[in-house]
């Protein structure tokens, strides 16, 4: 799995690419997200178009980046979310704690609307 | 050099550590492939076995990349059974906390053997030939 950040209309997108399953690059995008956060980010998306499937450890990140937003009083969106995942996601019990949508845009869009 | 996993009757073994998850992956992937299973089957299967060899190799074998992981594969028509063996002191997975309850559901960690529970038919742990824990899961078609 790789990811990659950008930034659009003061919201952090985070996008990353490949099944996420434990490891070193899963760790790498935690980090990232917990210091985005640190200098500043409040407003993020994760994009999981390209996340086929994930493990626990692709939860983890998503309840992490989740709950450090949260804490700032920041918020978190995730955008193009497939089946699988989804399917986690519910299977965990998490479906209520994410706000999802089926494009990047309007998830950034989303931040400047009331829902 | 990228290091590879040991072919063994009917599987693989491979040291402890998670550099070898996304090899694991790719290679329960096209056993299953191979086998006949279907995409959705492979892809819930692949992750289950990746959360109990993640679970090997952090909690069972501590990292100690002088102890295997064991990863054996079994299937029939219609039907597969994995098993996944570690080198360590044994696991009582009766004592795990289930993710769903209270606070435990926006914790970071905790799920693992809960998402790999639910993406397959059954599973099954016992004590392995040294010791550590076996847990032999298994899924069949959707009919």
């Amino acid at each position: 799995m790789k990811f990659k950040t950008d930034e659009k209309d003061g919201v952090v997108i985070v996008t990353p690419k490949g099944k996420i399953l434990d490891g070193s690059d899963t760790n790498k995008m935690r980090d990232k997200i917990e210091e985005l956060v640190r200098i500043g980010a409040r407003r993020m998306v994760i994009d999981l178009g390209g996340v086929p499937h994930m493990d626990s450890s692709g939860i983890r990140i998503l309840v992490a980046a989740l709950n450090g937003l949260r804490k700032e009083g920041g918020e978190l969106r995730l955008a193009r979310i497939t089946t699988k995942v989804e399917d986690l996601i519910a299977i965990t019990q998490l479906t209520g704690q994410f706000k999802t949508h089926p494009s990047v845009e309007e998830a950034v869009r989303g931040f400047s609307s009331p829902n | 050099m990228a290091r590879r996993l040991s072919k063994i009757p009917h599987g693989v073994a491979f040291p402890s550590d998670q550099k070898f998850l996304a090899a694991v992956d790719r290679y329960v992937e096209q056993e299953l492939k191979k086998a006949g299973f279907g995409k959705d089957v492979i892809a819930d299967v692949a992750i289950s076995v990746s959360e109990f060899v993640n679970n090997a190799i952090l909690h069972g074998n501590r990292q100690d990349e002088s102890k295997l992981v064991r990863l054996e594969l079994y299937h029939a028509p219609g039907q597969v059974t994995i098993c996944v063996e570690d080198e360590g002191e044994g696991f009582e997975p009766d004592k795990v906390a289930s993710p769903l309850e209270g606070e435990n559901l926006l914790k970071e960690v905790g799920r693992g053997i809960f998402i790999a529970k639910m993406l397959v038919d059954s599973v099954e742990f016992s004590r392995g030939e040294k010791g550590g824990t076996r847990v032999k899961l298994f899924k069949k078609l959707p009919v």
